[in-house]
């Protein structure tokens, strides 16, 4: 057998075009699938991480509501905690829906994530958002408790 | 541009290597917000920062101790105070003393207490059991029947010691009626007129001597709660004497099950004797409405004999305030002493 050249027959730049072609199909196709996963990741990060949160902020209102109920006149409830400022680097938000199936709904924005988290509570608790980051919890003068954020006294 | 040719061979695979540098960028951001994940689960395992049960054990421990004192203050220092305020400020002492001891241990914890007392209810006692050995039931001018409170909304560690059993009326007639006329014997008897007809809870108290009603001729103890004959409780013949513990319903140390006093009235209610003259001995009794007190039926000094009237502390209320690094819980707390045995 004499040499030849292997390339025989091929124009060089059909050749060319086809291994570029295959090599940029190749490559998104990582991109794609790999930029998904870790987007699915971060997601059910978040995901845990709220519901952590969450259920350590209403484990937090069932101890200040333990606490108030346990008072008589002239009382007065202030617990505070911290908790993370973000969560998988965006911040969050803390809402607490006071229907009569109490709830507490956190949120993040990019990507949308919502997680739920119930109350089990016998004080009534007023309706309101925050951000996530230090909080309080306080009995108001009317005895119903409020979550605030920030800490500090008063 | 990368170069796939085979002139070009030592610059082949560019494209790969940018997208696999690509793919570990995301992958370390990834690791990032994982890291973040294993933080905020961490919180989760951790307990509660601040702890609600030591603020509410502070209270209650706070709440038992002021009621001791009470208890103590009405129990040795009552006879001798001329005022409320005296008894009140032995109180504020008392108080004031194991807030001390107890924030020097809660300190320790971080944590800081304090405790005042705020407000305090009168109680009178109702005392017969000074210099007497056998003293009938009678109210100081001799009257076998008297009301000794009316309208009273409570009643406290009311006991009476029999010194003389023999002196109870000798008799098996266990009278169930309503009125005075119907009875022979000693009788406590609780009413509560708010409503119509009046509660009635009767206690009788008589010698079954000729076993007339077969409980073998011991001292006998009847409940009757309006009109409704209760099982009877007895004290051997011969004893010579037996305690009857109105509030704590035992007679003799043992348990009478027939006996919870005033069980059948509301809050508010009168408390007298019937035929006193049949019953010698010794009782006490704390309740908590002095104005409702008829003082024509008491002595008013020491030396003129039993009955009289002491002050005494009905109860009271603190203000226990509790805090620590996290955590700030205040509140006032009623305090009364073993509250009312009816």
């Amino acid at each position: 057998m004499t040499d030849r050249p292997t390339n025989r027959g091929q124009a060089i730049t059909l050749n060319y075009a086809l291994g570029l072609g295959i090599s940029v199909i190749l490559m998104t196709g990582l991109l794609i699938t790999g930029g998904a996963f870790v987007n699915d990741q971060r997601e059910s990060a978040i995901r845990t991480e709220l519901r952590v949160i969450g259920q350590q902020v209403a484990a937090d209102v069932a101890t200040a509501d333990r606490l108030a109920q346990s008072t008589e006149d002239n009382s007065s409830v202030t617990l505070e905690r911290d908790m993370p400022d973000t969560v998988a680097g965006g911040t969050y938000d803390i809402e607490v829906v006071a229907t009569a199936d109490a709830h507490l709904i956190l949120t993040t924005r990019n990507p949308d994530v919502r997680v739920r988290v119930d109350l089990v509570n016998e004080t009534v608790i007023q309706e309101t958002s925050i951000n996530g980051g230090r909080l309080r919890i306080n009995q108001t003068e009317s005895g119903e408790l409020e979550l605030v954020s920030g800490g500090g006294s008063g | 541009m990368a170069h796939l040719s085979n002139e070009n061979r030592r610059s082949r695979g560019q494209l790969i290597l940018v997208t696999a540098f690509a793919l570990a960028v995301s992958f370390v951001a990834l690791a990032l917000v994982l890291n973040s994940v294993i933080y905020t689960e961490n919180l989760a395992t951790r307990s509660e920062s601040a702890k609600a049960s030591d603020a509410v054990k502070v209270k209650s421990d706070m709440v038992d101790g002021t009621a001791q004192i009470m208890t103590y203050v009405n129990e040795y220092n009552a006879s001798e105070a001329d005022t409320y305020s005296d008894l009140v400020d032995e109180i504020r002492v008392g108080v004031s003393n194991t807030t001390q001891f107890a924030r020097e241990y809660q300190n320790v914890n971080g944590q800081a207490i304090n405790t005042t007392l705020v407000a305090t209810e009168k109680g009178t006692w109702i005392n017969q059991t000074f210099s007497v050995e056998n003293k009938n039931f009678t109210d100081a001018n001799g009257d076998p029947s008297w009301t000794l409170v009316n309208d009273t909304e409570g009643t406290r560690r009311f006991r009476m010691n029999v010194t003389d059993p023999d002196a109870l009326a000798d008799t098996g007639d266990l009278a169930a009626g309503e009125t005075r006329s119907d009875l022979d014997n000693f009788t406590v008897v609780a009413r509560d007129r708010s409503v119509s007809p009046a509660k009635t809870w009767k206690m009788e108290l008589f010698h079954d001597d000729a076993d007339l009603i077969g409980s073998g001729s011991e001292y006998v103890l009847s409940v009757v709660v309006d009109g409704d004959q209760r099982p009877t409780c007895t004290v051997p013949n011969g004893v010579e004497h037996f305690w009857v513990n109105v509030s704590a319903g035992t007679v003799s140390g043992e348990d009478c099950r027939a006996l919870r006093f005033a069980e059948n009235t509301g809050g508010v209610y009168d408390i007298s004797y019937w035929n006193g003259d049949k019953i010698n001995g010794t009782y006490r009794l704390m309740v908590n409405n002095q104005s409702a007190l008829d003082p024509t039926h008491y002595n008013s000094t020491v030396t003129a004999g039993p009955p009289v009237l002491d002050k005494a502390i009905w109860g009271g209320k603190i203000l226990v305030d509790y805090e620590e690094q996290r955590m700030v819980y205040e509140t006032d707390a009623r305090v009364v002493p073993g509250e009312s045995d009816d």
